[in-house]
């Protein structure tokens, strides 16, 4: 399925330092084409009070593959990421107009649809890292009290596990204790990826997670990004096309609020289908 | 404004500036940075004035105080007030033992006296209801030629009088239904002429005065055990009034001799200042002629220490006859009350009695002319246990009693306006909807505006009188200190206050919830929180150092405030009595604040008392800053780190 | 929102777990709202309850709807007569020896209550002189202070200094400032005289006469500049924040343009700055003019029979006179008199009219800075 030559050393240079895995299981974007995805979106039209966001957006995200939205800034692939998890329903007068978002087999603007369950299981990270004033457990184990969890073994679990799988056991394990602003910035960063996952939800939300990282936290990340669809499906907005490229398999580029192209990240970026993609990827605008 | 600025900046900028800036060229523009920089001056200098015109007037208090005090003790004010404690403390024991003697008394008496003082109270507010039919009738009586005819229908329209008085005054329940009708039968015999109680209400007094008199034979022995006690005390009482009036006569030739020796150093001082020879003459023959006789302290205290042989002789037989009369207190009393109260008086005995021996040890140690150093003064006035002015005996000036009283109005304010506050900051930042924040914010701020002698004369027209009636009601007797016996106390205060704090710790704590970033309440909710977790969990414990400055800062305007607790505070000088626990907050006391606003108006200034008034002043200033001081390093402390 | 044939399907993943979660969050938001709208209630409870006790005294059913014999009247001493019919009649001190003369031996009884007959003039016009003065004197300093501190001073340790010393001294309780005032400008601030008194700190002689530290006594004066540091602090604060608020831009483009800083300040900054000075200067002067402690000894008088130019230094009384003050005069009212039906009424109207007089004031400024906050954006 590789074909486009130039870019697959620097992509496979990446992928074998991870689990080999990860290079068995490149996603073939027709083989689901028509099947239901982890999530799909149906015809959905998404409001900011009477100003229309999001034109008859249409597609299926595959379930544990990356997917990563492209595009101009103000496109509305932050937007759309957003609905997910219904985080947009905090901004006033923010709304879906029509159409559905369907994860799990369930429409979740159905209004039996209870939105902390929502988020519980489709988590989120925020583009500038956002730890609370704790200390790492603490900001680890959040999701796991306010659900309910008590026992002190199990939320000790839930932290080494999801430390471990932000690939940030190693460096904190000494200093769990201790405020979690002391860390960097990509590890904080990475500390909100622990602290989303630790509640094991089914799909990981990213909003570009590494705009505010330098280049070398920005790797780690990805590495982790990576690692991460082994077990989550994840969905990622970048503005940064090189980026797409190394960690998605599929991307969807969008523009002035609709989904000009989605296919997977080979297509998109060596044979694509829409002019517009076309121009963005070549650079003529931004 | 444009215009060139006025003469003061001239002068405010010398003060300001380094002299040598005076020299450059003065253009308008720099007139014009001159003068704003003049205005800052006067500002800044005046507001440093506050503290040096505190300081002025308060500056004499140590020197004046310690004066006052050496003379307590020279003058052996001290010496006498050896005795004066155990005695205060014997008073106090009796009448605990009354109090108990009372509610035993009660338990046969009490019905009947309710029975009887209710009758009376009926009976005279028919009389005053009646007054205007009542003194006619009275007054053709006197006359002594008026018409019969004329009498019977004046007495008639005073019956009917009384019958529609009645008719609108219920009678109590304290009196069955047939009792309420020979009451009526009573009232409406009521004429100016019959000097005699009519007859039931006589038959009501006269059924008291039986059970007060049986009682009284129930406990006979609890009585004479009780004059026993009272009388025990007499001889020592007799030998320290005796010393008491020595003392007085030679503190009053002290402070006599301190005036006279103050004039002459005035006169002196005129003298020198005097600019003919003539008028320095003139002043310095009166200075001669005012007469200073030195007080023989020496002698005085000689002949007073002479008493403490027989102060000693005395105390075997007090010890005797108080231990004896101790015997006689029934050991159980009937009631709850007066068990209580003998309990009390049982535990503390041992220890006046040790008390007793201590005294003599005291007066052997003491030394008259132990000088009194002047951080004694000091010590004396920021921890002494007693205000006590314009006395006879002796003055003192220690704040205790004032700041006791101060802090304890500002917790409990502050234990009331904290909840709700944060509480309504809480809901308002979080939860109101957009509609409801424009009406909440503004009318919270509201209260801010409110006067506080406004709040002051709410709390005495109307909130004193609805805690003592929700005090009485019977199903809240649980809490310590119901039922309130004054109207005017430190809840009252508190509850006021609290409503004054709650306006600036709202709009704190609003501002710091307020500042928490939004990223913290999106990275909660991405996880799956609820809006309460998130707030709970999340927003509050990042806002709290801001909850915190809010609280101090609330607390300083508590402390602060003056009319409130001037006019609702109950304004009784003395340590607040805590035997019965947290209802201690429902007794009057007096504030740091309140005794300079109701006292200053009545002192002459360089008196001890202005400056111990300033002192206060002083006190205040600083206690402010203190909490300025602490808010702004909480603030620093738990300052959110920048994300 | 229309629900498509498979989100009606029973399993949810996303329906609401059943807890007591929910009921917690309903409890905990009913107490929350209940403690705000508890203190909302309390507050408008004492607005009404002053409005009920206090409006009848002022407004009346007859043309011209207002008592203005209240409103007109100096404070004096009510006395209350009863003839032997138990009629009563409420009088001043004349008309009580005409009504005796009238009742001759008919005369039940007579009482007295002080202080609880005629009107408030005298109050109100005290307070309105001792804020009108404060109002001068707090604006002018205040404001400059504020021009200095955001526009000319260097930041340096000093004016943190003096930045400390301003927040702090907003903290300091209002009874200090009384005493402050006291000690300042009742007995210590010069005036010139030719006669100084005796206890004068200071008397420089100018030569056609004296400066004299000798005080202005207990008078408008005095008291107008004690409410003027109490509220100082909080002027200068607003008024620098509301400078500060103009942004730099405007400065810079004025400068750019060849302006001088005076030029700069007068028409580019302080246009911009001054309604919101104003409105939190409104804000402060409601609070002085609510303020007793601070003139109980620099200004105010329990009881004055006269309008303070009534007396012998003609119009200069109005700074040199000591007046009556509406707080002074509640205070006074509600401590030392004792209540009953006929004092209520004098007690009630003062608070009436004293209420109505500073919350309009904090009125006018919230409402004045809502409308400016509409208009000044940037």
């Amino acid at each position: 399925m590789v074909t486009a030559a130039p870019y697959e050393p620097k992509k496979k240079q990446i992928v074998d330092h991870l689990a080999p895995t990860a290079v068995d299981k490149t996603f073939n974007s027709k083989a689901t084409a028509g099947e239901e995805g982890m999530i799909s979106v149906r015809d959905m039209d998404f409001n900011y009070g009477a100003k229309r966001a999001l034109h008859h957006i249409q597609m299926e995200i595959p379930s544990k593959q990356v997917t990563a939205f492209i595009g101009p800034s103000g496109c509305g692939k932050s937007t759309l990421l957003r609905c997910f998890n219904r985080i947009n329903d905090r901004i006033q007068g923010a709304h879906i107009a029509s159409g559905q978002v369907i994860i799990k087999g369930k429409n979740i603007y159905d209004k039996d649809v209870d939105t902390t369950s929502l988020r519980r299981q489709v988590g989120m990270v925020f583009q500038k890292y956002n730890p609370f004033p704790k200390s790492i457990y603490e900001n680890v184990v959040y999701g796991l009290r306010i659900s309910g969890v008590k026992k002190k073994a199990d939320l000790n679990d839930a932290c080494e596990y999801a430390l471990k799988s932000a690939a940030l056991w190693d460096e904190c394990k000494d200093r769990l204790k201790q405020n979690a602003f002391g860390l960097s910035g990509g590890q904080m960063q990475r500390l909100c990826i622990a602290r989303a996952i630790a509640v094991k939800p089914d799909i990981l939300l990213m909003d570009e997670p590494c705009s505010a990282l330098d280049p070398i936290a920005t790797l780690k990340v990805e590495e982790l990004i990576l690692q991460l669809k082994e077990q989550f499906t994840v969905v990622i907005v970048t503005h940064n096309m090189q980026q797409a490229r190394r960690v998605a398999d599929l991307t969807a580029f969008m523009y002035l609020g609709e989904l000009i192209e989605f296919a997977d990240t080979l297509t998109i970026f060596s044979n694509p289908q829409q002019l517009k993609t076309e121009e963005y990827i070549r650079g003529q605008f931004s | 404004m444009n215009d060139n600025p006025n003469g003061i900046s001239e002068d405010m900028q010398a003060l300001l500036k380094k002299p040598g800036l005076l020299g450059v060229r003065v253009d308008r523009q720099s007139l014009i940075k001159h003068f704003f920089n003049g205005c800052a001056g006067i500002t800044i200098i005046t507001l440093f004035l506050i503290m040096w015109s505190l300081l002025r007037e308060s500056t004499g208090f140590l020197p004046t105080y310690r004066w006052e005090l050496s003379v307590y003790r020279q003058a052996g004010l001290e010496y006498a007030d050896f005795i004066e404690k155990p005695l205060s403390e014997h008073l106090a024991l009796h009448s605990k033992l009354n109090r108990a003697f009372n509610a035993e008394l009660n338990t046969i008496s009490r019905e009947s006296k309710l029975r009887r003082d209710a009758a009376f109270l009926i009976k005279q507010q028919i009389e005053e209801k009646t007054v205007l039919q009542r003194e006619p009738l009275q007054e053709a009586l006197d006359a002594g030629n008026t018409p019969p005819e004329k009498i019977t229908a004046l007495r008639k329209t005073l019956t009917e009088a009384t019958a529609a008085a009645l008719g609108s005054e219920p009678l109590p329940k304290l009196f069955n239904e047939s009792e309420k009708k020979s009451l009526t039968a009573d009232l409406l015999g009521l004429q100016p002429d019959v000097t005699d109680m009519p007859p039931f209400i006589k038959s009501l007094m006269d059924k008291f005065i039986e059970q007060d008199k049986a009682g009284k034979e129930k406990y006979a022995a609890f009585i004479s055990a009780l004059d026993a006690f009272e009388e025990a005390s007499e001889p020592i009482t007799e030998l320290h009034d005796g010393m008491k009036e020595q003392v007085l006569e030679v503190k009053k030739a002290a402070t006599q001799q301190h005036m006279a020796e103050d004039a002459k150093f005035k006169l002196l001082e005129a003298a020198r200042a005097a600019k003919t020879a003539e008028k320095r003459e003139g002043f310095e023959k009166d200075a001669a002629q005012t007469d200073i006789n030195p007080i023989d302290y020496k002698t005085n205290i000689d002949s007073l220490i002479t008493k403490l042989p027989e102060y000693e002789s005395l105390i075997p037989a007090y010890k005797d006859a108080v231990s004896k009369a101790m015997e006689g207190i029934p050991q159980k009393a009937d009631t709850h009350e007066a068990r209580e109260l003998i309990d009390q008086v049982r535990k503390s005995f041992p220890k006046h009695l040790a008390h007793v021996d201590e005294s003599v040890d005291h007066m052997k140690a003491w030394q008259w002319d132990k000088p009194i150093p002047l951080f004694r003064a000091l010590t004396a006035f920021l921890f002494g246990g007693d205000w006590i002015t314009n006395s006879s005996w002796q003055d003192f000036y220690g704040v205790i009693p004032l700041f006791t009283g101060s802090l304890l109005i500002a917790i409990t304010a502050l234990l009331i306006a904290l909840p709700f506050s944060v509480a309504a900051a809480i809901y308002t930042n979080q939860f109101a909807s957009p509609r409801e924040q424009e009406i909440i914010k503004p009318f919270i701020e509201f209260i801010q505006a409110i006067p506080s002698v406004v709040l002051g004369f709410i709390g005495i027209s109307v909130l004193g009188d609805l805690i003592k009636e929700t005090s009485n009601i019977p199903w809240l007797q649980w809490i310590p200190g119901f039922p309130v016996q004054e109207r005017l106390n430190m809840f009252n205060a508190g509850l006021l206050l609290a409503l004054m704090a709650i306006p600036t710790m709202f709009s704190l704590a609003e501002d710091a919830l307020q500042n928490v970033p939004r990223a913290f309440s999106e990275a909660s909710e991405a996880l799956g929180a609820t809006k309460l977790q998130t707030v709970f969990r999340v927003i509050f414990p990042a806002s709290i150092s801001g909850v915190f400055a809010a609280m101090l800062l609330g607390l300083g305007r508590i402390i602060g405030e003056t009319m409130v607790v001037l006019l609702v505070a109950g304004n009784r000088i003395a340590i607040p009595d805590f035997s019965d626990g947290i209802g201690a907050v429902f007794q009057p006391a007096h504030t740091l604040t309140g005794i300079i606003a109701q006292e200053l108006g009545e002192v002459s200034r360089g008196s001890a008392h202005w400056q111990a008034l300033f002192m206060v002043g002083i006190l205040l200033f600083f206690i402010s800053l203190l909490i300025n001081f602490l808010s702004r390093k909480v603030v620093k402390r738990f300052q959110l780190p920048k994300i | 929102m229309h629900a498509s044939a498979k989100s009606t399907s029973p399993d949810n993943p996303f329906a609401k777990r059943k807890s007591h979660l929910e009921f917690y969050e309903l409890l905990t938001k009913s107490i929350l709202r209940g403690a705000t709208y508890l203190i909302l209630f309390v507050t408008a409870s004492i607005f009404i309850h002053i409005f009920i006790k206090g409006a009848p005294v002022i407004f009346q059913s007859k043309a011209p709807f207002i008592n203005t014999k209240f409103l007109t009247e100096l404070p004096e001493t009510l006395h209350i007569l009863q003839d032997k019919q138990g009629k009563i009649y409420e009088t001043d001190p004349k008309g009580s020896d005409i009504i005796k003369k009238e009742l001759g031996s008919n005369l039940r009884q007579e009482k007295t209550m002080s202080y609880s007959g005629g009107g408030i003039l005298g109050p109100i016009v005290g307070t309105v002189l001792l804020v009108v003065g404060c109002m001068i004197v707090a604006l002018f300093l205040g404001i400059s202070s504020a021009i200095y501190l955001s526009e000319y001073a260097k930041p340096g340790r000093f004016i943190e200094m003096v930045r400390l010393a301003i927040l702090n001294l907003s903290g300091v309780p209002s009874v200090v400032f009384g005493l402050f005032g006291l000690g300042m400008f009742v007995l210590t601030a010069p005036v010139i005289t030719s006669v100084p008194h005796e206890r004068s700190l200071l008397v420089i002689p100018l030569g056609f006469s004296n400066l004299s530290f000798q005080g202005w006594d207990t008078s408008v004066l005095s008291g107008a500049f004690t409410l003027a540091f109490v509220i100082l602090p909080v002027i200068i604060t607003a008024s620098e924040e509301c400078l500060r608020a103009v942004p730099q831009g405007f400065r810079e483009t004025s400068l750019a343009l060849g302006a001088t800083r005076w030029q700069t300040i007068w028409r580019s900054v302080l246009p911009f700055a001054m309604p919101g000075i104003l409105t939190s200067s409104i804000l402060g002067i409601a609070r002085a003019a609510g303020e007793t402690a601070p003139i109980m000894f620099t200004a105010a008088l329990a009881f004055k029979d006269k309008l303070p130019w009534q007396g012998q230094s003609g119009f200069n009384g109005v700074f040199t006179e000591s007046v009556q003050a509406l707080p002074y005069h509640i205070y006074t009212l509600a401590a030392r008199i004792p209540k009953n039906e006929y004092s209520e009424r004098a007690q009630y109207g003062s608070v009436f009219v004293f209420l109505v007089l500073v919350m309009s004031l904090a009125m006018a400024s919230v409402l004045l800075r809502k409308k400016l906050r509409a208009k000044y954006q940037w």
